[in-house]
């Protein structure tokens, strides 16, 4: 039990995959103009990175070695199909917002990362726990940076208004600059506390 | 030679699941999907005409006036089947993609207003093309009126661009509305 | 508007205005995987020019011929993406054969292509922007030139940056990320070129 939960850990912070792997910077940066759009791209995200992954960990046994990339791509591309289908027919205003996006789930370097390497080769309970805390990353990074961007750029949170009319927002946050300049900030305060992590862990001795 | 066989087995059956699991998803959701492309419509549609019962399709010719898309045109019906204006659905190039909106036009030739249904313009400058700060200007213009951007129309703060493509597409409309003889005379 | 003058549009609009990387957030990892180097900089926009082009090109026919008549638009996702990853495979086995001094230069950066997230995009923009062939073959050529800037840019900047003094916890990727906030925001200044 205690490995699976390091397996879901990892995903969370030393291999968060936004802030320390680096990956699926895109849709990270293009959608986390507001909060809420940031977590319907969490939940898009997650959803097909999990059934991706559950599903090649399952049929694993199957997956001939030379056939495994376009098996994987065509796994995470029908996910993508079948989760952009849903959000047109249930939740079009959210389908909108996140626009290009959703297709570009596909793309998206973590999810065939992760199939790759780690899907592909271990059981089905970890590649769950694996998918679970690479989704929960992705979440906290995106919403860590949709937070900062909408409070300060828009003057408001979940679309509710948060300060005075008057109330001037620092409008280059919700604008392209603005996007890598609060990640850029947030990596380094990211690395600044697993240094700190990591100091405080070999003074134990 | 075995080793392809399998192989190509393998693939076609993974395809095959793959056709199968998507087509059965679509099938699913496609009444759903088309019913939210109407809704959508039908709401900016009802927002310019509130006591209209129905919106009947006209049949006319979708094309492409002063680089706007004219792609459809309803009559809006009242309770009583009379029609009580025309609305016209339109795409104009805006800055970040086509904007996508609905011009009513009463009976009278005076512009009821305009809604505007989808856009990927600028956030905080350019989207504000959806407010009604925005567009409550063109309610009751009527079609004569020049429109000229920083004259009679107030531009969206710092986004000239969105407004000009809209006041465009408004223009178009009207030209679309005169040229097929529905504005009445003039 | 004459056509010439709207292809004209199209090409400075993905070039500057509505630069892919910059401004449309695509192909960050690759921009910000690469730029340490120079010459991989180049290298890459190579790949990337030659495979935008061409593959979106082909997926564009796919979809006019194939897709929409059958109403398959759907599918324009996953069928995309294949051809995308069918043809990077096809360009790397031929230029290896026939054309050995171009894989040299732009080989290696074939198959890091395939989860390039720009050229997918591309494929995908070409048709919900409704374009016409001609239209869909300058844009994706604007997108891969807006591209190779992007990079290009960087990678010229980050060699300087070696020799700066930068402070610990802005070293490497936040530098990175803040220098490309002030492209971006000079790129939003050339929002008028093209209009």
């Amino acid at each position: 039990m205690k490995s699976l939960v390091s397996i879901f850990n990892r995903g969370l912070l030393k291999e968060n995959p936004v802030f320390i792997l680096m990956l699926g910077l895109c849709s990270v940066l293009a959608v986390s103009v507001s909060v809420v759009n940031a977590i319907g791209m969490t939940l898009a995200y997650s959803f097909v990175l999990i059934c991706s992954e559950l599903t090649i960990s399952s049929c694993r046994k199957w997956i001939p070695r030379s056939l495994r990339v376009p098996i994987f791509i065509l796994t995470i591309a029908s996910f993508v199909t079948i989760l952009g289908l849903i959000m047109k027919a249930y939740f079009p205003d959210l389908d909108k917002a996140l626009g290009i996006f959703i297709p570009l789930i596909v793309v998206n370097c973590i999810i065939i990362g992760r199939v790759e390497a780690f899907a592909y080769r271990k059981s089905v309970i970890e590649s769950l726990f694996d998918s679970l805390g690479m989704s929960a990353g992705y979440g906290i990074a995106i919403i860590a940076i949709a937070m900062v961007r909408e409070v300060l750029g828009n003057g408001s949170l979940f679309d509710i208004p948060l300060f005075g009319a008057n109330f001037q927002p620092a409008l280059i946050l919700i604008l392209p600059p603005g996007a890598f300049l609060v990640i850029g900030i947030e990596i380094a305060i990211v690395n600044a506390l697993l240094k700190r992590i990591e100091s405080k862990g070999g003074k134990s001795s | 030679m075995k080793e392809i066989v399998r192989l190509s087995v393998v693939l076609a059956v993974v395809g095959c699941l793959a056709g199968v699991a998507l087509s059965s998803v679509y099938s699913l959701t496609r009444q759903q999907i088309l019913l939210q492309e109407q809704k959508a419509i039908f709401t900016a549609q009802k927002a310019l005409f509130p006591e209209a019962e129905e919106f009947k399709p006209l049949e006319i010719e979708a094309q492409v006036l002063g680089s706007v898309w004219i792609d459809r045109a309803y009559e809006a019906m009242n309770a009583e089947n009379q029609a009580i204006g025309l609305l016209v659905n339109a795409r104009t190039p805006g800055y970040g993609g086509m904007i996508v909106f609905v011009v009513g036009f009463d009976l009278d030739k005076q512009v009821r207003g305009v809604q505007v249904t989808s856009q990927s313009e600028t956030p905080g400058l350019g989207a504000n093309v959806t407010k009604s700060s925005f567009l409550d200007q063109f309610v009751n213009k009527s079609i004569q009126d020049p429109f000229v951007v920083k004259n009679d129309v107030k531009p969206i703060t710092a986004s000239t661009i969105t407004t000009k493509a809209l006041v465009q597409g408004l223009k178009s409309s009207i030209e679309w509305l005169q040229s097929n003889d529905r504005g009445g005379t003039s | 508007m004459s056509d010439l003058q709207q292809l004209g549009q199209i090409l400075l609009q993905s070039v500057f205005a509505q630069n892919l990387v910059f401004i449309r957030f695509l192909a960050l990892c690759s921009f910000v995987g690469l730029t340490a180097d120079f010459n991989s900089a180049v290298g890459m926009s190579w790949a990337v020019t030659f495979v935008t082009v061409m593959a979106s090109t082909v997926s564009y026919v796919i979809y006019q011929y194939l897709l929409l008549p059958f109403g398959l638009e759907y599918l324009q996702t996953i069928t995309f993406i294949l051809t995308i990853a069918v043809f990077v495979q096809l360009v790397e086995i031929y230029l290896k054969k026939a054309i050995p001094s171009l894989y040299r230069m732009m080989g290696i950066y074939l198959p890091l292509i395939a989860t390039n997230c720009m050229i997918l995009a591309v494929a995908l923009l070409n048709v919900s922007e409704k374009y016409s062939l001609l239209e869909a073959t300058v844009f994706s050529l604007g997108a891969s030139i807006g591209y190779a800037l992007a990079l290009i840019i960087m990678a010229g900047i980050r060699e300087r940056l070696r020799y700066a003094k930068v402070p610990e916890l802005m070293k490497g990727y936040p530098l990175i990320f803040i220098t490309s906030a002030f492209i971006a925001i000079a790129f939003m200044g050339l929002q008028g070129l093209g209009r």
